[in-house]
């Protein structure tokens, strides 16, 4: 009797974790498709799960997914995916963005849980408004929790509420004591300045810098839908945010070869025509030395401070695109 | 008395060999269940793999038709960068696009309006018992400073 009880339970934990690997492995695959499917916004119902914990990790350009404590993880070397480090929930938004620098080089994932909230503090209109937007939805589940707020007194602090400070002017969150209604929130900010992004954590009453080696820079080109901007508001902290972003540096050398492989092509449809194409093609810092210069800075872009160039570089990229594209010719992308 | 005895060990020989014998038909009936769910877990999961495979080589950045700053046209692959990116993913196979595909062939067929075709990624697996192939079709741009447009299909074949 006591041989068949001990095997019956033994053979209940391994069907558990057994369970725990599959439902990570289905995760994994929802992911992947939301991942692809650029500029769409999922909700998936993880109310089975709102008993466990999931957690996204990230170090050395290689992610990874599962459920604490139960069953195998899952490892992903090649999507950026920003989440929080670890989430309990019953819901999760799947949001996904398309990163151009200056071209397409991968989709961001933005993993959003349903019991998150952001409040964003500073005098950055145009990103509020623009970030306010792009978060609602018609649909109810699939719209972001955000609120601009004027102090750090407005928040409200909820039990088994994430939340998140966004502090678009850089000094707003932590040029003071944290105020009463935020100590042992757990509450994670991050704040843009014009040196970079920093991030914090809540601990017992201080702001926690979690990045130590100085801001990181926001490696993109502005604009609206700013992925690596979203990157940052979404990630857990600052190794999470990082980390991802060397996934798509990784990616964008590849990416990068194979334009320069599509400029050769263009340069060569224009070598007997000639005209104004082909001048812009060969004039000098043309396309092909920036795309060059590009792969070459993406490759060995690992540090903060090694990346800084790739703007210089991309935005030359667009310019010359761009050039192009008024003059009626092929263009890069 | 001993004869009375005899007969109740023989009986519980018996019980004891009945009991180990339902264990034997137990565990037979076990393996088997296991062996044939593990080969649907495998069925599964190379169905799986197909679909992410397909998924992913669908929305490459690295075929995909762009539009400058606007999105890139659904299901169309341009020519011009498909045909440096079988050389790019040949190079990088084990170093990156492994991780992407692991064992796959993936091949465009141009179907009008010439009929080409290109091996954009293949590494089989010498062992492989399964394969699973995926097609979807797709438009081809060809650029010219007024773009062409072919039609044609992806296939993508998984191994495991």
């Amino acid at each position: 009797m006591l041989f068949f009880a001990g095997l019956v339970i033994k053979q209940k934990a391994v069907s558990e974790q057994n369970l725990a690997t599959d439902v990570v492995s289905i995760l994994d695959s929802i992911f992947t498709s939301a991942g692809v499917s650029s500029q769409t916004k999922v909700f998936l119902d993880t109310s089975g799960l709102s008993s466990y914990t999931l957690f996204f990790n990230c170090q050395d350009r290689v992610g990874e997914l599962g459920i604490k404590g139960q069953g195998q993880s899952i490892q992903n070397a090649i999507d950026p995916i920003f989440a929080p480090a670890e989430v309990q929930t019953t819901g999760l938004i799947l949001w996904s963005l398309p990163y151009n620098f200056p071209y397409k080089v991968i989709d961001f994932l933005y993993i959003i849980p349903a019991n998150a909230k952001y409040y964003l503090l500073g005098a950055d209109n145009d990103f509020i408004r623009e970030f306010t937007n792009s978060t609602a939805d018609e649909s109810p589940r699939l719209n972001i929790n955000t609120e601009f707020i004027s102090s750090l007194n407005e928040v409200k602090a909820t039990s088994g509420i994430l939340l998140r400070l966004v502090d678009l002017q850089g000094n707003l969150i932590v040029s003071g004591p944290v105020p009463t209604n935020l100590i042992d929130s757990s509450a994670t900010a991050v704040t843009f300045t014009a040196g970079g992004i920093n991030f914090y954590q809540e601990n017992k009453g201080q702001w926690v810098l979690s990045n130590q080696d100085g801001p990181l820079p926001l490696i993109s080109l502005g604009g609206e839908r700013d992925a690596a901007k979203y990157g940052a508001i979404f990630s857990s902290d600052a190794d999470n945010y990082w980390c991802n972003m060397q996934k798509a540096f990784h990616r964008l050398q590849y990416v990068t070869e194979v334009y320069s492989g599509k400029e050769e092509e263009i340069n060569d449809f224009y070598t007997e025509s000639g005209g104004v194409c082909k001048v812009l093609l060969s004039s000098q810092d043309n396309l092909r030395s920036s795309l060059l210069t590009l792969q070459t800075q993406a490759q060995s872009c690992r540090y903060a401070y090694s990346c800084i160039d790739m703007i210089k570089t991309a935005t030359r990229i667009k310019t010359l695109d761009n050039q192009l594209w008024e003059s009626h010719c092929i263009r890069l992308y | 008395m001993k004869r009375k005895a005899q007969a109740r060990m023989t009986e519980t020989i018996a019980v004891i060999f009945i009991f180990f014998i339902l264990i034997l038909f137990g565990l037979i009936f076990y393996a088997r269940y296991s062996q044939s769910s593990f080969v649907q877990k495998q069925e599964e999961l190379l169905a799986k793999e197909a679909i992410d495979s397909t998924t992913k080589a669908l929305f490459l950045p690295e075929l995909i038709c762009s539009k400058g700053e606007a999105e890139p046209e659904d299901h169309c692959l341009d020519l011009m960068k498909l045909r440096t990116a079988n050389e790019t993913f040949r190079k990088y196979l084990t170093d990156y696009y492994f991780n992407i595909f692991s064992y796959a062939r993936i091949t465009v067929q141009e179907v009008y309006p010439d009929d080409r075709s290109w091996i954009l990624y293949e590494r089989i697996k010498t062992n492989a018992t399964r394969e699973e192939p995926t097609y979807f079709s797709v438009s081809l741009r060809e650029e010219t400073p007024d773009p062409v447009y072919g039609f044609g299909y992806i296939e993508v074949r998984v191994f495991s």
